[in-house]
């Protein structure tokens, strides 16, 4: 009898225990520091004297700022390219579906600048795009002068060159590995059915695929999102250092800017309050796509 | 289980380092010494304080620079511990850390003469020449125009004249031009400090001695020269600095493009790279003039040479057990054989006036220092404006276009109002 | 029809794919091609092959960026915090996956909550609460904050593979009696063994590719990774082309070959996420 209670006990707990470890070093490596975070945006600190309490004075500074509200549009043009992002590797996978020849290679290739990670990524395309680079050097080869411009010397040039590399190309491979998988757990006969009917690609796409694997595209969508708001920097700053001017300057290379550069660590704090803002939102959707997902 | 726990301490203990001897050890930290020419000449004093002082053992740590240095420098001072010693940039960025560096009038007494006083005076506490100094200076950082000799020559123009207004050097480019020359040589990619350097000149040659008044009331709006200045470069960077030269990066590539004789001019800087040491090296002693400035002001200011009074330096931090250790290798940095060692394997320009300039054997280094100077603007601004803002206005207003000159100055102008709140 | 539809489908496929894979491959060709070239070399040529090969590049920078060492520490530190990443990915996993218990939804969407934080948002204060914990300069910091960061992914990759474990499986341990731990090692980690592989792989990507932190925590120079030290070459005034491709090869020569060895469990793991769990 009393073997069988301490038993039930321990089964109780053994849950807790478990998450435990996790949820200590988060609470003290994440929550605290976003917090924290929050609360620093209130004072002014130099890094070395001590904090010292201004209240809305870094906000009232942040919201006349042009390099904020520029960086709020240089952010907003990076996420434009998110539905491209989305669509390409969702029809490339498609049609790879179909089975294609020599796919491990491509798969190998396709992934190759995931393993690299962004700061050797960043470096080398920032050599590749430079006006006397390769990647000019290869259109002028084809034929194409027109098309090899100056791009990370022109700000426009090199604001949609970063959305291109980063939120398309980039993410390429493992969006096409992440959607094949997706794909496969779909059920064949639902394709037989289309095929009796006589259905187009297309239409089977439409129709078949993309209803059921809903839950991954949605999922793919928050993880962009994710992805241009919070993860772009070490990227940015190797392939062009928030340049030229401040024509790549994102809200994460304002607060490396004001927190390590200028050591205005309240101003700094400021900033990143306005990115948690929006990674909160991007969070709350992710969540309640989990929870959806699990009821 | 047990194979985490044992893990644990290992790991800790793998991570802390335990030394204790009688010799003292002194930490420098350094953001030069890690590679290149400082590295070589840097080891080369550090045997030879050494050799002269067995009691004493030098751990030098090389450290990134940029950025990240003065994070580490912040990290060490809130933990109240770290080198003994720490390199700094002469100006706003060592002054930020007073407090925590020792006054140094008594270790230097003996050889304060060595340097002039106006060095000692901005490697003060604030700057100010009456409080004590805190900062052993090792090099003078400046910037100005080297030329090639042999491909103005080429052109029809004088090698050995200095162009006495701006408009004689805008012919000299018309002239190069004509000639098929690259008048400038130039770099954009990663920064644009072709346009950053430049603009140092010129603001030196505008305001002369008074370049430390922009901190307090002398402004860049409203001047005509500074918006004529302006002018000049956006025409020099329609004309004549060389297109290709746009993408290449500065520090390497279009150094790189000058000493490999591929354009006449060169907007360089008197530090330890790009410099009258590697050009002289790549074009011959003799080949390499030097303009100090794009004259287009009065008199008193004619070829004035931009200079910061320290470029970089050493302070003994406040926490160090062995200050008096520490102050030796400071005198064997700044006196002595060090500063001449230093500048012949690294070309950066000392301050020490025993330092025997001729032995080295570029006529161009006495030339150079021989000219009156001025303060360079950048060590009077904020961090964040001298390191970061005013390259990327200087990107937006001449290298991509994006903001007129009259919106450049107002950035300029609100550069000195950061300053002037700083204070 | 459907044929000619297809075939065209696919033919465009195959060059939409070379193109790709073209673009994709060349920057490393172009890595290695500059980094054999020497210094001089490059300045006028920039993008032929190189007309004398050199290793100097190579020697540079395992010489000056005194290579040995930090690949050596990092060799270290990773493996020592891929254990605990593991321990509690896989414990946080299966508990998350498997085990029903109250506050399991809300406790599980926080940690997904969490794992959004951009580094840039948290080294300040990282930094200040290592210091008070006198964790500065100190591997074990440096792996905790590594764990904390990286491993709600870690988590949540693996419930998704445990909530797919058939629940008879638990059941049937517990009838037998085997305590939390003995039931934690004796079975669920043999099951999720290609699961664990590939977390194995993306937390040894994630902390070798990973800069901010080290450069943050580990400030004595004999402490750095290979990454970090790249880092430190560069300066203030850049590294010449050739000189950073050989430093870019030899930080990703790592990643390179492990994705080389374990290509099919990387891409494999790529889409737990994506299947409904």
């Amino acid at each position: 009898m009393k073997r069988k209670l301490s038993k039930k006990n321990t089964e109780l707990f053994e849950p807790y225990m478990l998450i435990t470890p996790l949820l200590i070093l988060l609470a003290v490596f994440i929550l605290y520091p976003v917090i924290a975070n929050i609360v620093m945006s209130f004072f002014k600190w130099n890094g070395i004297k001590k904090p010292e309490f201004i209240g809305l004075e870094n906000y009232a500074e942040m919201f006349k700022d042009e390099k904020f509200w520029g960086s709020i549009k240089n952010t907003g043009i990076l996420l434009l390219y998110i539905p491209l992002g989305v669509i390409l590797p969702l029809v490339v996978s498609a049609v790879l579906r179909e089975g294609l020849k020599g796919w491990p290679f491509f798969r190998a290739a396709l992934y190759l600048p995931n393993i690299l990670g962004y700061v050797i990524m960043g470096s080398i395309c920032n050599i590749v795009f430079r006006k006397t680079g390769p990647l000019n050097n290869i259109l002028n080869a084809l034929g194409l002068q027109n098309l090899a411009k100056d791009w990370l010397m022109s700000p426009s040039l090199a604001i949609n060159s970063l959305g291109f590399v980063y939120g398309v190309w980039l993410r390429l491979g493992f969006g096409c590995i992440f959607f094949l998988a997706a794909m496969s757990s779909i059920d064949e006969s639902l394709y037989d059915a289309a095929k009796i009917d006589g259905a187009k690609w297309w239409k089977t796409f439409f129709n078949v695929t993309l209803p059921s694997i809903r839950f991954s595209i949605e999922f793919w969508v928050v993880l962009s999102f994710i992805e241009v708001l919070a993860r772009a920097f070490s990227f940015i700053y190797t392939f062009t250092n928030g340049g030229p001017g401040f024509a790549t300057f994102t809200l994460e290379y304002g607060i490396y800017t004001s927190g390590f550069v200028a050591f205005k660590m309240g101003y700094a704090s400021a900033w990143a309050s306005v990115l948690f803002v929006f990674c909160a939102i991007i969070a709350v959707f992710q969540v309640k796509l989990m929870k959806r997902e699990a009821e | 289980m047990c194979v985490i726990f044992m893990l644990v301490p290992a790991v800790w203990a793998g991570g802390k380092k335990e030394s204790a001897s009688s010799v003292k050890t002194v930490t420098i930290w350094d953001f030069k010494c890690g590679s290149g020419a400082s590295k070589v000449a840097m080891e080369q004093i550090d045997a030879l304080i050494e050799k002269n002082n067995p009691d004493i053992k030098i751990n030098h740590v090389a450290q990134p620079d940029g950025d990240n240095y003065y994070q580490l420098v912040r990290a060490a001072v809130q933990a109240g511990e770290g080198p003994d010693i720490v390199m700094f940039h002469g100006g706003v960025q060592a002054y930020e850390f007073d407090d925590f560096t020792l006054p140094l009038d008594k270790y230097i007494a003996s050889w304060r003469s060595e340097i002039a006083e106006d060095n000692w005076a901005f490697c003060s506490e604030g700057g100010d020449g009456s409080k004590p100094v805190h900062m052993v200076p090792l090099t003078t950082q400046g910037f100005g125009i080297y030329t090639n000799k042999a491909l103005l020559k080429k052109a029809g123009i004088d090698p050995d004249k200095v162009p006495a207004t701006a408009e004689e050097f805008i012919a000299n480019c018309k002239a190069l031009k004509a000639a098929g020359i690259a008048p400038i040589v130039g770099g954009f990619s990663g920064g644009p400090y072709t346009v950053d350097f430049l603009f140092r000149c010129f603001i030196a040659n505008i305001y002369g001695d008074k370049v430390a008044d922009l901190a307090k009331n002398v402004d860049f709006i409203g001047n005509a020269q500074f918006k004529e200045a302006c002018e000049i470069m956006k025409e020099l960077m329609s004309n004549y600095i060389d297109d290709e030269a746009t993408s290449t990066v500065y520090f390497t590539d279009a150094g790189d493009n000058f000493a490999a004789g591929k354009g006449a001019m060169f907007i360089g800087l008197l530090s330890d790279v790009n410099n009258w040491k590697t050009f002289c090296d790549a074009l011959g002693k003799d080949n390499v003039g030097y303009y100090p400035t794009v004259n287009f002001t009065n008199a008193s200011n004619k070829n004035i040479q931009v200079l910061q009074p320290c470029g970089i330096g050493y302070s003994i931090m406040s926490w160090s057990k062995n200050p008096d250790a520490a102050a030796k290798v400071l005198q064997a940095y700044g006196s002595g054989e060090g500063p001449g060692i230093f500048m012949g394997i690294t070309g950066a320009l000392g301050v020490n006036k025993k330092a025997d300039i001729n032995s080295l054997g570029y006529p161009i280094v006495g030339e150079i220092l021989s000219r009156n100077s001025a303060l360079d603007v950048t060590n009077i601004l904020t961090n964040e404006d001298a390191n970061s803002n005013f390259d990327r206005y200087c990107t937006e207003a001449f290298v991509t276009g994006e903001i007129t000159i009259d919106e450049f100055i107002t950035k300029c102008q609100s550069m000195l109002v950061n300053a002037r709140a700083a204070r | 029809m459907n044929n000619r539809y297809d075939r065209t489908l696919k033919i465009i496929m195959y060059t939409f794919l070379g193109i790709c894979a073209f673009v994709a491959l060349y920057p490393i060709v172009f890595a290695v091609m500059t980094s054999v070239k020497t210094p001089e070399e490059y300045v006028t040529n920039k993008l032929g092959f190189p007309s004398k090969l050199t290793l100097d590049n190579y020697s540079y920078v395992w010489k000056n960026g005194n290579m040995l060492k930090y690949f050596m520490n990092t060799l270290l530190v990773i493996p020592a915090g891929l254990v605990f990443y593991l321990f509690i990915c896989v414990s946080a996993g299966f508990a998350f996956g498997r085990l029903r218990f109250p506050g399991r939804l809300p406790l599980f969407l926080s940690v997904l909550f969490l794992m959004i934080f951009p580094q840039m948002l948290l080294s300040m204060q990282i930094f200040q609460i290592c210091r008070s914990l006198k964790l500065v300069n100190n591997y074990f910091g440096l792996i905790l904050v590594w764990v904390a960061y990286f491993s709600p992914f870690g988590t949540y990759i693996m419930t998704t593979y445990y909530s797919t474990v058939p629940m008879s499986l638990v059941e049937s341990a517990r009838l037998d009696g085997a305590k939390l731990y003995q039931m934690l090692f004796r079975i669920m980690v043999p099951i999720a063994q290609p699961m664990i592989i590939v977390i194995t792989i993306i937390g040894t990507q994630s902390m070798w590719n990973e800069l901010p932190f080290s450069m943050l925590l580990l400030q004595n120079a004999d402490m750095r990774t290979i990454t970090h030290s790249l880092g430190m070459l560069k300066g203030q005034y850049g590294l010449k082309d050739p000189i950073l491709m050989a430093a870019i090869l030899c930080a990703a020569s790592v990643p390179i070959v492990l994705f080389l060895f374990f290509q099919k469990q990387i891409t494999m793991g790529s889409y737990s996420g994506a299947v409904k769990g």
